[in-house]
């Protein structure tokens, strides 16, 4: 069982709080992906797990022991880099076996287990090779070869794809899903893409300004999100948010529209009282509906439509703020016609505009 | 003027350009080499000659006869040269690291330490340092040579080589970490040899600045000729021997042969490491 | 069995060592002993048992002789012509190998680095003998031009010595100031020129609003380079006139050598020198000044 335990992890560069106060459990042999904008502590935090930052307090647990004052050389950690870091005056051999060797293990059993490692990742016949004979995609592999070959107990892993082209990276984020799942090892991996982070991710964190927002497995954070940030840096095209206030008589009133609070909704929003709200709601859970009735409430005006083949990605404006919404492929509509927008009641979410919190029935 | 035409002219006057430069920077060369290649006392005939009327190895033979020691301080020179590079290779490259890469609260004083030395003008240790060697017992001796040489190359081939180690990305460093190495064997495994472009052109430089180093040769020699390096050998042939040009030439030629070769064999490793230190910023 | 196993801060301590005690045995030791010296009496004795302490004594003497003006004078003087000639000669020759038809540029820069190599105390022995009076290849220049009816004493005349000695070092002071600045031109982006050639720029402008400032740290530090050589000058001076005629081309170096090694007088000796070294002080102090807002040194912050 090698799970990772940061508790109470304060990190300081001079003046600057890196990381404040955070504690996060990394679950045995499941792949925990650490994601925020740059700058929020997420590579610090790896760094730190692998021993190549000292904490300024707070305690970094491997397995049974703390292992603050072990050196990364004696951490039974592995680590992919964002620029794969590998040996340039070495061959893909021994980049691969240099793991190895530093412990000290019999040449024997290296060379069998590099033969192994590089076969399973498809690097078979370039062992001789220099890293810079290889392309971006090879060089990815011998980094993650590098990083399996000695079975570590934690994997660690730095923005590994963000150096690849886009069609490569869709490719080998399933290909590294597929091999932590086959190797059960521990596996914090970081990276500020969240398209990457929801689909590899057993469980997710999102992390801002030095503090986790929230964690949890993908799904509840794109259903639930704690608050606003996490409601709008995960899904793509990302939620939209309407600033409004709850006037009674069950309405949310913002400008340029109203909207009838859902039911489960009500009891929160109606203890908020008169304070300023936001409404969120996803591009995907918006109706648009091309020809307005008398009882719709939020109108809109279309300001541009972009075809996207298997539908439609609309940007509207509802009062003065810009909003998106993803439409079947044969809706007909032109620039600056007036359409009717219906919110899904399930899907909508209100949050506080002060704190940045959301609310939830059961809060 | 059409295109192609402008590109004729270009080439020309490149020619130009090039003749001209090689003129005056080589002519000095070319009037040695053309010196030594006369017969003894014919470099006084006037009028004067510029291009060789007959060839003599005459002056060649004498320089290298029994009568010189030119083979010697030549062999002293290299041993000089080579000693001294290697030596200021090894600590400059240690300092170099510690700079560059290491965590350390005192690096920015060390490198002030050692960078300050580098703008002391010779002439105000040169005194101390000779009955330094005196003190040492090793006047007109080689050891009493290299050892100060060696030091005296330690700020420029630490500059040179932290410019290197400090150009290398950082992650190398922290992927070996994580692989397993303690810093003493990622210095040894990982960043010494990929610093060896670097430490090849500190080596080149200071090569050829021990081989030409003056002051502190002629110094410590004391006009011994088992301590001469070929620099001070030459330069006393020339106060000696103001009526035989041709032999004074011929060591010139000597004496410049080896540094010539080794600038066209390594000029890229030499124009690399000069600008190393001075360009980046 | 456990190997020894040293951490960072260890490690630096060890790596430093034998560089600082070097450079404390032969750099620092000796500043100290030569500051030491130059407050002694120090003559007619070789052993270097301080005789008699005369504080600033030897400053005072030197300070009152004319010979220490006129070699004051001189290495300015020096100085002076010397790296502004560099400086300009370096500049046309880095920029000619970047102007020039591609197949010759290589040829080019061989040519140019060949004067750097030659050691400066050869120099010297060559150019004695190109200034020749009777069979000298100037001389001889010269009267075939027709500047002079007969080939001047360019060593033994004082005025013209000082010009002598300082054509002899710039030819190779320009190769060092060239290869500087070569580097500096390599590190200007090509899209910069060619966007200033679409902006269109003439060559000449282009020269001085784009090149000229982004290679200025290049330029400064090769000024500092070339000003701190030309301070300590020692060996062209002792090699190709020895200070003469008379001496007119002694130089603070020169003669502080000639204090120490010819004349035995420590003290004086000593003074000559320290007053060499703060004028190399107050240059590297006027130009680092300058230089340090454009100079980084890459990865040495963090």
């Amino acid at each position: 069982m090698t799970k990772v335990l940061a508790e109470n992890i304060i990190k300081r560069f001079g003046s600057v709080t890196a990381i404040n106060d955070v504690t996060i459990e990394f679950k045995h042999a499941e792949l925990t992906v650490m994601v925020g904008p740059s700058g929020c502590g997420k590579t610090t935090l790896l760094r730190m797990v692998a021993g190549l930052e000292d904490p300024t307090s707070g305690n970094i647990h491997i397995g049974d022991r703390v292992v603050n004052d072990v050196p990364p050389w004696h951490r039974d950690v592995a680590m992919v880099f964002q620029n794969y870091a590998l040996y340039p005056h070495m061959t893909v051999f021994d980049n691969i076996a240099y793991p190895l060797r530093s412990r000290g293990e019999p040449k024997s059993e290296i060379k069998g287990r590099v033969e192994q490692t590089a076969a399973s990742l498809g690097l078979g016949h370039l062992l001789d090779r220099k890293p810079r004979q290889l392309s971006g995609g090879q060089m990815q592999r011998v980094a993650v070869g590098r990083a399996i070959v000695r079975r570590p107990g934690v994997f660690l892993m730095d923005e590994p794809l963000s150096n690849l082209d886009a069609k490569l990276r869709v490719e080998m984020r399933a290909e590294l899903k597929r091999l932590q799942e086959d190797i059960g090892v521990t596996t914090i991996y970081v990276t500020h893409d969240q398209a990457e982070a929801m689909t590899m991710a057993d469980t997710l964190i999102v992390m801002r300004d030095g503090v986790i927002l929230q964690a949890g497995p993908p799904q509840t954070l794109y259903d639930r999100p704690d608050n606003v940030f996490v409601a709008g840096f995960i899904g793509s095209p990302s939620m939209n948010f309407l600033p409004c206030r709850y006037e009674g008589a069950g309405c949310l009133t913002g400008r340029g529209f109203t909207y009838p609070v859902p039911p489960p909704l009500r009891a929160p929003v109606e203890a908020a009282g008169a304070q300023p709200l936001v409404l969120g709601i996803r591009p995907e859970d918006i109706g648009v509906n091309p020809q307005p009735g008398p009882a719709d409430t939020v109108l809109a005006r279309v300001y541009m439509l972009e075809p996207l083949g298997r539908e439609n990605l609309l940007t509207l404006e509802v009062g003065d703020v810009m909003i998106r919404a993803l439409s079947g492929p044969d809706i007909a509509v032109s620039l600056d016609q007036t359409v009717a927008l219906n919110f899904l009641p399930e899907r909508v979410r209100v949050f506080d505009r002060t704190a940045e919190k959301a609310l939830y029935p059961d809060a | 003027m059409s295109k192609k035409q402008r590109q004729r002219l270009h080439i020309a006057l490149s020619v130009v350009v090039t003749i001209g430069v090689a003129f005056f920077a080589l002519l000095p060369l070319y009037w040695i080499v053309l010196t030594s290649l006369k017969a003894p006392g014919t470099e006084f005939r006037l009028p004067i000659r510029y291009w060789p009327d007959e060839i003599s190895l005459e002056p060649y033979r004498t320089i290298l006869g029994p009568d010189f020691n030119v083979q010697r301080a030549i062999l002293n020179s290299l041993i000089v040269s080579t000693v001294t590079t290697i030596g200021a290779l090894l600590l400059a490259s240690l300092a170099a690291y510690t700079i560059a890469r290491l965590r350390f609260t005192y690096k920015w004083s060390s490198l002030l330490f050692i960078q300050v030395a580098s703008m002391l003008p010779p002439i105000i240790v040169i005194a101390p340092t000779f009955l330094i060697i005196r003190s040492m017992g090793l006047l007109g001796s080689l050891p009493g040579l290299i050892i100060p040489n060696m030091i005296y190359n330690i700020p420029l081939s630490t500059w040179l080589i932290a410019s290197y180690f400090a150009g290398l990305p950082f992650e190398l460093e922290d992927a070996a970490k994580v692989d397993g190495s303690p810093p003493l064997r990622i210095f040894r495994q990982i960043m010494l040899p990929l610093a060896a472009p670097g430490l090849f052109s500190a080596g080149v430089i200071a090569f050829l600045g021990s081989w030409g180093e003056f002051m502190l040769a002629f110094t410590i020699s004391m006009g011994l000729p088992e301590a001469q390096t070929i620099p001070v050998a030459v330069q006393g042939y020339t106060m000696a021997m103001q009526r035989q040009w041709t032999w004074v030439a011929a060591a010139i030629v000597l004496s410049l042969a080896p540094v010539i070769v080794l600038v066209m064999v390594f000029q890229k490793w030499v124009v690399q490491g000069l600008t190393l230190g001075s360009a980046k910023y | 069995m456990k190997k020894l196993e040293l951490r960072e801060p260890t490690i630096a301590v060890l790596f430093l060592i034998p560089a600082i005690v070097g450079l404390l045995l032969f750099y620092y030791y000796p500043i100290g002993h030569t500051l030491a010296l130059s407050a002694y009496d120090l003559s007619h004795t070789a052993e270097l048992s301080p005789e008699r302490f005369v504080g600033l004594q030897n400053y005072v003497e030197v300070l009152q002789s004319k010979q220490f003006w006129s070699s004051i004078r001189f290495t300015l003087f020096f100085t002076l012509v010397a790296v502004s000639l560099e400086l300009t000669l370096g500049m046309m020759l880095a920029l000619s190998t970047y102007w020039v038809w591609g197949r010759l540029t290589g040829i080019l820069r061989a040519i140019i680095i060949i004067p750097w190599a030659i050691p400066q105390i050869i120099q010297a022995s060559i150019w004695r003998w190109m200034y020749n009076t009777d069979v000298g290849l100037i001389g001889d220049l010269f009267v075939r031009v027709g500047l002079t009816d007969a080939p001047p004493l360019f060593l033994s005349n004082p005025s013209l010595a000082r010009w002598a000695v300082i054509v002899a070092y710039v030819w190779k002071g320009a190769s060092v100031a060239a290869i500087f600045l070569m580097g500096g031109l390599a590190l200007v982006p090509k899209e910069l020129t060619d966007a200033a050639k679409v902006d269109g720029a003439r060559s000449w402008r282009r020269f001085w609003t784009i090149t000229v400032p982004m290679i200025m740290p290049t330029i400064l530090v090769t000024l500092l380079f070339r000003t701190m050589a030309g301070l300590q000058i020692f060996d062209i001076i002792y090699g190709l006139t020895n200070g003469g005629p008379g001496t007119t081309t002694e130089t603070l170096s020169s003669f502080s050598y000639k204090y120490y090694f010819k004349f035995v007088q420590y003290g004086r000796g000593s003074a000559y020198a320290v007053v060499t070294f703060l004028l190399v002080l107050i240059a590297s102090v006027i130009y680092i000044r300058r230089v340090q807002p454009h100079f980084r040194f890459k990865g040495l912050g963090s």
